[in-house]
């Protein structure tokens, strides 16, 4: 409980997630589900639910505590969605929340995967196992997955000419192979441990974003890759989008990412540091950046100053 | 009394210091800053910047840096049409810089020693 309260909150706080869902951003909510946490001041300080309550459109369908969490405190330390028994009159929010995907592809771990024999977390959120990922799909889907990440690749990557999936004769290991023009003509095959970071990271994005229609969560995506590039990924997550509907919230330091003109204020969330915990503002409420972009400015010029912070002009004379 | 919200647009921190300075006498807050991005960033916005004054005032300041060009005939060109009257488009003949001296530097509380002197022999 300490590592996901606020810094700010006084003593015992209780957490609150409250998320609501609906088919689009200017639709009615579909589902809400509300949950209050708080830990035991002593003994085995196990965290309890303050409320569990669920809404299907506007009707409240659950409000815990009920009556027998009073009589019996020991059931406000489960959710009723973790339970099937109990969750059965709201499963779209458990498939909702099964469904999400937390993508921060870390190269290293992918690259060096053989010989680190590391743990792979659950639901592998850095990519260790991305290529088992691959390796999963049916080889239709994969063919055709890998023909789209082919076709940006090579727009990324100028000299890549081809990308296939192989396994290795030996250790029957799955591997992502790349053709690069070369004036040799044998010397231009690599396999993903001698991508870039870039390349690699490009992949796993381009894959992620063709898997599934979960929400996907993508933390700056821009890491290694070419301003030229990054200025074209909300066009390119948008076009995606368009047959697959997957929501995607991406965090980002990135001005370049921001420049598309196409950026909904609406859809953008500034989160600034304040001495009561950090505000979360969307960025049309706040009138000067509404009045900025109407007038044509683009987020990533009216937003991303308004984040740095207001002694960086003093970080390059530290002595 | 609360303050009146303001947008600043410049294209350094100099720049940014100082035009705060000036706002702040005046009662104004900024609430945004835009451009720190050099003088051509300035120039390109200044015509949206002037749009945008029609919701908020917006004060913008730049150096005129060539004595081959008046303070007018820039704000003229970059405008490019009506300026708005809550858009207010001041130039510094020819640096920010250059304010250290005299009445300027003394209102800003720069000492005359810690910049180079006038600015217009260089």
């Amino acid at each position: 409980m300490s590592k996901v309260r606020s810094l700010a909150a006084r003593r015992d706080p209780d957490i609150s997630i409250d998320v609501t869902l609906a088919e689009g951003a200017d639709s009615p909510p579909l589902w809400r589900y509300s949950i209050g946490l708080r830990q035991e001041p002593r003994g085995y300080r196990q965290p309890y639910l303050t409320h569990e309550r669920v809404w299907h459109q506007k009707r409240k369908i659950l409000n815990r505590p009920e009556e027998q969490d009073e009589l019996d405190r020991d059931r406000l330390t489960q959710t009723f969605l973790e339970q099937i028994n109990t969750n059965s009159g709201f499963r779209d929010i458990v498939r909702f929340f099964q469904g999400v995907t937390y993508l921060h592809l870390v190269p290293q771990l992918l690259r060096f995967a053989d010989s680190m024999q590391g743990r792979i977390l659950e639901d592998d959120p850095f990519g260790q196992g991305f290529l088992e990922r691959v390796a999963k799909a049916n080889e239709k889907t994969r063919r055709s997955r890998l023909l789209i990440v082919e076709k940006a690749l090579k727009i990324a990557v100028p000299q890549l000419e081809q990308l296939e999936f192989m396994r290795d004769p030996v250790t029957g290991r799955p591997h992502l192979q790349a053709l690069y023009s070369h004036w040799r003509p044998k010397a231009g095959l690599q396999r993903e441990d001698q991508f870039s970071d870039g390349t690699l990271r490009l992949i796993s994005l381009l894959w992620s974003l063709l898997e599934g229609d979960s929400l996907l969560l993508l933390e700056e995506p821009e890491l290694s890759l070419n301003a030229g590039i990054v200025s074209q990924m909300a066009p390119l997550i948008a076009s995606i989008q368009k047959n697959r509907r997957r929501q995607v919230i991406v965090s980002t330091h990135s001005d370049a990412l921001l420049t598309e003109g196409g950026i909904d204020g609406r859809e953008v969330l500034v989160l600034s540091p304040a001495i009561e915990g950090t505000e979360v503002k969307v960025a049309a409420d706040i009138e000067e950046v509404k009045t900025l972009l109407e007038s044509g400015f683009t987020v990533g010029e009216v937003v991303l100053p308004r984040t740095k912070p207001p002694e960086a002009g003093r970080f390059s004379s530290l002595e | 009394m609360r303050k009146t919200m303001t947008i600043l647009a410049v294209e350094d921190e100099l720049s940014e210091a100082v035009s705060r300075k000036i706002l702040d006498h005046y009662g104004l807050e900024v609430h945004q800053v835009m451009g720190l991005r050099g003088k051509g960033y300035l120039e390109k916005s200044a015509h949206g910047l002037n749009h945008a004054a029609k919701g908020l005032p917006i004060f913008m300041l730049t150096d005129l840096d060539s004595p081959n060009q008046c303070p007018p005939g820039l704000i003229r060109s970059w405008i490019k049409g009506e300026k708005h009257q809550r858009f207010f488009l001041r130039v510094a003949v020819m640096e920010v810089e250059s304010m250290n001296h005299g009445r300027p530097g003394r209102f800003c509380g720069i000492s005359v020693h810690t910049h180079p002197p006038d600015t217009r022999k260089y």
